[in-house]
């Protein structure tokens, strides 16, 4: 982390090229909360890539007292979230429910693949606890830390989280149960 | 137990938070519990896959395409969208003109408002002297009123229009 400083102290001395090293290191996470987030993969390159300049810009800001990945993804998660505000209506919903429609067309899903029957079931529950449980298992992020990035309260997503892997694990079975009947 | 109890104890011994003790205790009772076991293989079953989602990547030109904008300032979200000021700019065109055409047919000219000072309390504390009368003419008013909302409709051309959509063509160039 202190070698993380350093880089963050030398780009503010004018290394701006240095950048690229905090880029390479967490473009995958900020790219997957704002995919989370918006479900729709050119929308969360534009939004990430967003997130990673107003970083770059805000780094004078950026008062170490928290982890800069924390800090780096609550810019990521704020920017996705008005990034959907504004398209919400312009594709997302189109996609969401083809995908359903597909879904349900093909017998709800392929009997095989046991990541379809999770994300059937992860697609069951509220777009909230569908974050919570994202960032819980994203690696390294910590029930405070999603708590600083989401602003939800550190107990209240403890709970959300809580119930939406039991929920998780209700909807597999049910649909589990489902497949075992129509082989 | 109750099954809910038994699901936080499942969630606890999967999440390592458990003490030692705990956790011995916890796997004797699922070895002694039959559809405690099951519902335990459920719940680790999803936490297995839940764990094993990868990561998404951007594309690969993702970092290049970064540090290339890196100088654009970022555009900031305006309070209020371009669509909404351009519905405001309109009611309040629509409120001038109105305006206008009432006071150019005379409507307001025989209005007057007098505001007497003196009947003001502050006359008697502070001044020693008796305020006078003010008349207000009705078209004199609807003219200071056509002219702040003017201000408001040039505010809002600035600031909810032509700035996001000069910020959208530079990022879009």
């Amino acid at each position: 982390m202190d070698s993380e400083y350093v880089v963050i102290d030398r780009i503010l001395e004018g290394e701006a090229a240095l950048y690229t090293e905090l880029v390479d290191r967490y473009k995958g996470y900020v790219f997957t909360i704002a995919y989370k987030i918006l479900q729709h993969k050119p929308e969360a390159e534009e939004a990430a890539q967003d997130a990673f300049i107003k970083a770059y810009h805000g780094l004078k800001g950026f008062n170490k007292e928290s982890k800069f990945s924390t800090w780096l993804y609550r810019i990521a998660f704020n920017t996705a979230v008005s990034y959907k505000r504004k398209q919400k209506h312009q594709f997302y919903s189109i996609e969401n429910s083809i995908i359903t429609h597909q879904q349900e067309a093909d017998g709800i899903l392929e009997k095989t693949d046991k990541k379809k029957y999770l994300q059937h079931a992860i697609s069951r529950l509220s777009e909230t606890d569908q974050l919570a449980i994202s960032l819980f298992y994203l690696e390294e992020l910590s029930l405070e830390e999603i708590s600083s990035i989401t602003g939800t309260e550190a107990n209240t997503l403890k709970v959300k989280i809580h119930r939406a892997r039991i929920k998780i694990a209700d909807e597999l079975k049910k649909i589990l149960d489902k497949e075992a009947l129509t082989l | 137990m109750k099954m809910e109890d038994f699901e936080i104890k499942v969630l606890a011994y999967l999440d390592n938070t458990m003490s030692k003790s705990d956790r011995d205790a916890f796997e004797q009772l699922i070895e002694s519990e039959k559809h405690l076991k099951l519902r335990f293989e459920e719940i680790r079953h999803v936490d297995f896959l839940l764990r094993s989602e990868p990561l998404q990547q951007p594309p690969k030109d993702f970092t290049s395409n970064v540090i290339s904008n890196l100088h654009q300032r970022p555009v900031e979200a305006s309070a209020i969208s371009i669509v909404r000021s351009l519905l405001l700019l309109s009611g309040i065109i629509m409120v001038v003109v109105i305006c206008v055409i009432l006071v150019t047919n005379g409507r307001f000219d025989t209005m007057t408002a007098l505001v007497d000072l003196g009947d003001l309390n502050l006359a008697s504390k502070y001044v020693h002297k008796n305020l006078p009368a003010i008349s207000i003419g009705g078209r004199s008013l609807i003219n200071v009123i056509i002219l702040l909302n003017l201000l408001l409709g040039l505010l809002i051309l600035d600031k909810g229009i032509l700035r996001p959509l000069f910020q959208k063509r530079m990022h879009a160039g």
